[in-house]
């Protein structure tokens, strides 16, 4: 039994690594992508991009407050998180029009201690008083909702003069996203120290976690101050995207957000969740009211996109009962690996329906689509000389087809290494290399020129 | 018992000392006035019936409950959180198995080892640590990076341990912490406690399990309704004294006299064919007879968990059926749980928590329950007929001996063994004709072990079976009608309750048997033998039957399924008088009353 040789070693352990919560997420994602895709290519242009990360860009953090103090167990599900941004918004705009509030940075400070003084309150009574969570959260939610009632009667005020211009969204790289990029960063930092081990331990089991020493007061009440952080930056974008001051549109995040914290693959019992899941399931909705934008549905166009995220909701819930049977076959499922296959499937949907096949040559009218795969692939064999579209396509394809085979390879090379390794910690790193190929990719996009893997239309 | 050691009284100091210490939850006393103390380097046992205030003790000792009155001096000190006794150097594991499903098992080894910001031990380190620890633990390699909700139960309170090792304890406390593990777990576990006395740790011991206290213990405390009524010493520790003490009179030996009751003819209760658990198991019969007590033993996650759960219905078999009989000797099929009911079967779990009690219910309700619709009144409406469900709760409280203060009660007020004996009560409630228990000693005290042996005896004894798991070997001698061992997730060999050896047992469970107890005389066969000629010894009568040619092929096509053909009867244990092989001659009367020799017997 001792003398067993390394090689075995490694396939005889017990236990397998990782959950495949993120499926859903992801294959949602990427089929919703490419829906949108087709249906309407001007989301992959600089303004199309751009007008997207301004309207998603609350919903995401406002996910990611939720998820911060979900993941703290005893089914802390944030309902007040709506009120909460509205009750930052009214106040800020109103402290604003008194002129107090001037500078960037104590819009920034006043916006997080808000969120972050709210969420303490809330700690303090759930530790405390011992109050369910979910109690705590439905009074906050109706409070929040008369106060901002009280501060700002109807829709008006104005936002800040530095955030005038943030909520055009003309262009990708706009100071929503760098927020957007700041608060993941923060939390992709966050899980690397023990207070986040300390965080997951209490919330999968809290009386194991008190009983082996773990401060869980400490940690319950820095998790929903983490939460209030998120939940403030969230009002902030959420100002910039409106640019003036609404007492109730908030409100409507609740819903929107715990939906999104649900499609992401959170736990609602504690213990579970993280940035990549959430960002997705956040996105997931607006892709969900993208994709019916394109349709029209006149004036029933809101309830049909509810209807539609409430049967998106049930059938992926329902889609996770599959997760015991796939753990049975996949001990250690990567959805680093998922994610980069199904990426470039949809990179090609992409570029397939944004490419300008007439900027090829002179003839226009080209026919795309299965018939030019099977020209692709018999092309080498015969002897004759291709036509100059066909070469140029080629040509433009090349570097493409590289990139694509290159992501794949670094893919498959860091999930092994990181597979065989010790560590775990690798995967942090990787989502962070993604990012940043996605941002140069996008910043390609801006400049005008043809990058490696994402084509512009014009 | 080999590499014990006497400890020097004189030499060694006391870090554990409690002073008449009470701790009342509501109207419950768990502790009234006991007092307890323990020196560096021994292993020291608390032991006592359900309910009489030991694991309230290991608490009070880790620090997670405050007392009433009294006082507590832990290393000099009183801890009042969890926090604070591991500062100290204390760990504790406790009964339940406190893991993290969704962390890694890394974490969960490390988990309270961290200051709140900061890591105490960089992560590679803490990764080869958590794989070494869990390898010489477990006796097997565990992936330091898994999910822990990925692990079964075995390893999850290795875990546990594991914890508690890493913080290198002062004091060592270990409630019930044998109870997930199978009996080479154990071995590595009391290896491991050795060592950690040999370095001066101070480890108690909370466990019900006689025997192993027997063989692990230098000193052992005994307590009696929240009291200390005694110490006994590595010499005077044994059966005699520890009953003796935990029931305060002398019950001599207890059950150990009492012989193992006997089916009283091959009257099946129950009948299982070609069964298999997982893919690739070799399939196997397995016929229960009235009034007799099966018991079921294994290595953990040989089988035998998965063969009582199939036989209640609870968990479906890979392949392969199940079926019981009624009165009348129908016999209907056991797929579903409902279907088991509908058979009289009964189910009792030791996993109480997750399959037993209802916590938020009363101690009543949770013992009658599932009698509503039985003794239901006012046809149609339904109304639950309290007077008479009253008269059976008080039955099999009587004859449980369940302590509870007022019936409607919650459960969880209730100590873990005496939440057990309501289950269990549950299950005779049901007037079953069968009745399947699984580990239902987990947790319980010898007192009410006793009792629940008296029961299931007497239960037998109207014939009715009874097939009871467990994990300790003892509990089967004398009790059990005959023993069934499984390994590889098929019997692997049976053995006669009358002079069972435990050693015998445990080989089988290690697989140094040959197997000889299944072809012999207990009616487990694994498939294979086709033969036409039966032969089954019972009451000292050999009959031989033999089936004409003609007569099998007319029974072959009329029966189509050559299932009922094959049916063989359980041989019945061979009794000491032998007989003389007798051939049985088929004789017929015609319409005038003449004799007809049959066919050439």
């Amino acid at each position: 039994m001792t003398a067993l040789p390394m090689a075995t070693l490694q396939s005889e352990q017990r236990g397998g690594r990782s959950n495949p919560y993120l499926l859903m997420p992801i294959t949602l994602f990427f089929a919703l992508l490419a829906f949108a895709v087709l249906r309407s290519p001007n989301l992959m242009t600089s303004a199309g991009l751009g007008a997207a990360i301004i309207v998603v860009t609350p919903l995401i953090l406002a996910t990611y407050a939720l998820m911060a103090s979900s993941i703290s167990g005893r089914g802390t599900v944030d309902l007040s998180i709506g009120p909460l941004i509205g009750f930052v918004n009214v106040t800020l705009i109103q402290l604003q029009a008194a002129g107090v509030l001037e500078n960037p940075i104590v819009v920034f400070l006043y916006a997080m201690a808000a969120g972050a003084l709210y969420q303490l309150i809330f700690a303090l009574i759930v530790i405390f008083v011992r109050v369910q969570p979910i109690i705590v959260s439905l009074s906050g939610y109706l409070a929040l909702t008369g106060i901002n009632l009280v501060i700002l009667p109807r829709p008006g005020g104005m936002a800040p003069a530095f955030m005038a211009e943030w909520g055009y969204g003309t262009s990708i790289f706009s100071p929503i996203l760098v927020i957007l990029l700041i608060a993941t960063a923060a939390w992709l930092l966050f899980t690397t120290t023990a207070f986040y081990t300390h965080l997951r331990l209490m919330g999968s089991d809290e009386r194991a976690a008190y009983t082996s020493g773990v401060p869980i007061t400490t940690v319950r009440i820095g998790a929903h101050l983490i939460s209030g952080c998120f939940a403030g930056l969230a009002a902030i974008c959420f100002t910039a995207l409106i640019s003036s001051g609404d007492p109730s549109q908030g409100t409507t995040y609740t819903l929107l957000a715990v939906t999104a914290l649900v499609l992401g693959g959170a736990s609602l019992a504690g213990g579970r969740g993280g940035v990549f899941g959430s960002a997705l399931g956040a996105i997931n909705l607006y892709l969900i009211t993208f994709c019916l934008s394109t349709f029209n549905f006149g004036a029933v166009q809101s309830f049909v996109t509810n209807l539609a995220y409430g049967t998106i909701l049930v059938l992926s819930l329902l889609l996770t009962l599959l997760i015991p049977v796939i753990q049975r076959y996949i001990r250690n499922f990567s959805p680093l690996l998922y994610f980069v296959a199904l990426a470039v499937v949809v990179l090609g949907i992409i570029l397939h329906a944004t490419f300008d096949y007439a900027a090829l040559g002179e003839v226009g009218a080209m026919l795309p689509g299965p018939l030019q795969m099977q020209v692709a692939l018999t092309s080498p064999l015969e002897i004759g000389a291709v036509s100059p579209e066909t070469a140029a396509l080629r040509a433009a394809a090349g570097p493409l087809v590289l990139g694509a085979v290159l992501l794949i390879v670094t893919a498959v090379f860091l999930r092994l290494a990181f597979g065989q390794s010790d560590r775990a910690k690798i995967a942090p790193a990787i989502v962070v290399v993604m990012a940043m190929l996605v941002l140069a990719g996008a910043w390609g996009i801006r400049q005008g020129v043809t990058p490696p893997h994402v084509e512009a239309a014009p | 018992m080999t590499t014990a050691r006497e400890t020097p009284v004189s030499a060694v100091r006391e870090t554990v000392q409690v002073r008449s210490v009470k701790k009342y939850f509501g109207p419950t006393r768990a502790l009234d006035g006991a007092s307890f103390s323990a020196r560096a380097g021994e292993i020291h046992s608390i032991v006592g019936g359900n309910g009489c205030g030991k694991s309230t003790l290991a608490k009070v000792i880790s620090g997670i409950l405050p007392v009433d009155t009294g006082s507590v001096s832990i290393l000099g000190e009183a801890p009042s959180t969890p926090a604070e006794s591991r500062a100290l150097g204390i760990s504790t594991v406790y009964q339940e198995v406190l893991v993290a499903d969704e962390s890694s098992v890394a974490d969960n080894i490390f988990m309270g080892a961290d200051r709140l910001f900061t890591k105490t031990l960089s992560g590679e380190r803490r990764v080869a640590r958590a794989a070494a620890l869990m390898t010489e633990l477990a006796g097997e390699p565990v992936d330091p990076h898994a999910l822990v909700g990925t692990l079964p139960l075995g390893l999850k309170q290795w875990i546990t341990i594991a914890r508690a090792l890493v913080a290198e304890p002062k004091i060592l406390i270990l409630d019930e912490s044998s109870a997930a593990l199978d009996y080479d777990s154990t071995e590595r576990l009391f290896t491991k406690m050795r060592a950690l006395r040999d370095g001066g740790t101070t480890v108690l011991v909370v466990t019900h399990r006689i025997a192993e206290l027997i063989r692990i213990s230098d000193r052992a405390t005994v307590l009696r309704d929240g009291r200390d009524v005694g110490v006994l010493e590595k010499a005077d520790i044994n059966e005699r004294n520890l009953l003796a003490l935990m029931t305060g009179e002398d019950r001599g030996q207890g059950h150990g006299t009492l012989a193992a009751p006997q089916p009283r003819g091959t009257d099946r209760a129950m009948k299982a064919r070609g069964l298999v658990f997982w893919p690739g198991a070799t399939p196997f019969d397995f016929d229960l007879r009235r009034g007799e007590i099966v018991g079921v033993a294994g290595l953990d996650g040989q089988g035998q968990d998965a063969f009582v759960r199939v036989l209640a219905g609870v968990a479906p078999a890979e392949r392969g059926m199940v079926q019981v009989a009624d009165r009348d000797g129908t016999w209907s099929f056991v797929r579903t749980l409902r279907e088991a009911v509908r058979g009289r079967i009964a189910y009792v779990s030791g996993d109480r928590k997750r399959e037993g009690i209802f916590a938020s219910l009363s101690i009543f309700e949770n013992m009658v329950m599932p009698l509503y619709r039985e003794k239901k009144r006012a046809g149609i409406l339904a109304i639950i007929d309290t007077p008479t469900l009253g008269a059976t709760f008080k039955r099999e409280a009587e004859n449980l001996m369940i302590k509870f203060g007022v019936k409607e009660d919650r459960i969880t007020s209730l100590s873990g063994g005496n939440q057990q004996k309501v289950l269990i009560g549950r299950g005779f409630a049901m007037r079953p004709d069968v009745i399947v228990l699984n580990d239902p000693a987990r947790g319980i005290d010898v007192g009410a072990k006793t009792e629940l042996y008296k029961q299931l005896r007497s239960f037998a004894e109207e014939g009715r079976s009874v097939v009871y798991m467990s994990s300790e070997l003892e509990e089967f001698i004398d009790f059990a009608s005959r023993v069934v061992v499984f390994r590889d997730g098929r019997p692997f060999d049976a053995f006669d309750g009358r002079g069972l050896r435990p050693k015998q047992v445990l080989d089988a469970m290690f697989g140094q048997t040959d197997g000889s107890g299944l072809t012999a005389v207990h009616g487990l066969r694994p498939r294979a033998d086709d033969r036409e000629v039966r032969s089954l010894a019972g009451d000292g009568v050999r009959v031989t039957v033999e089936v004409p040619k003609a007569l099998r092929e007319r029974l072959n096509s009329a029966s189509a399924p050559s299932q009922t053909l094959r049916e063989r009867l359980v041989p019945v244990a061979e009794i000491g008088v032998r007989l003389q092989p007798k051939a049985i001659r088929i004789v017929e009367f015609d319409a005038e009353g003449r004799k007809h020799e049959g066919q050439q017997r």
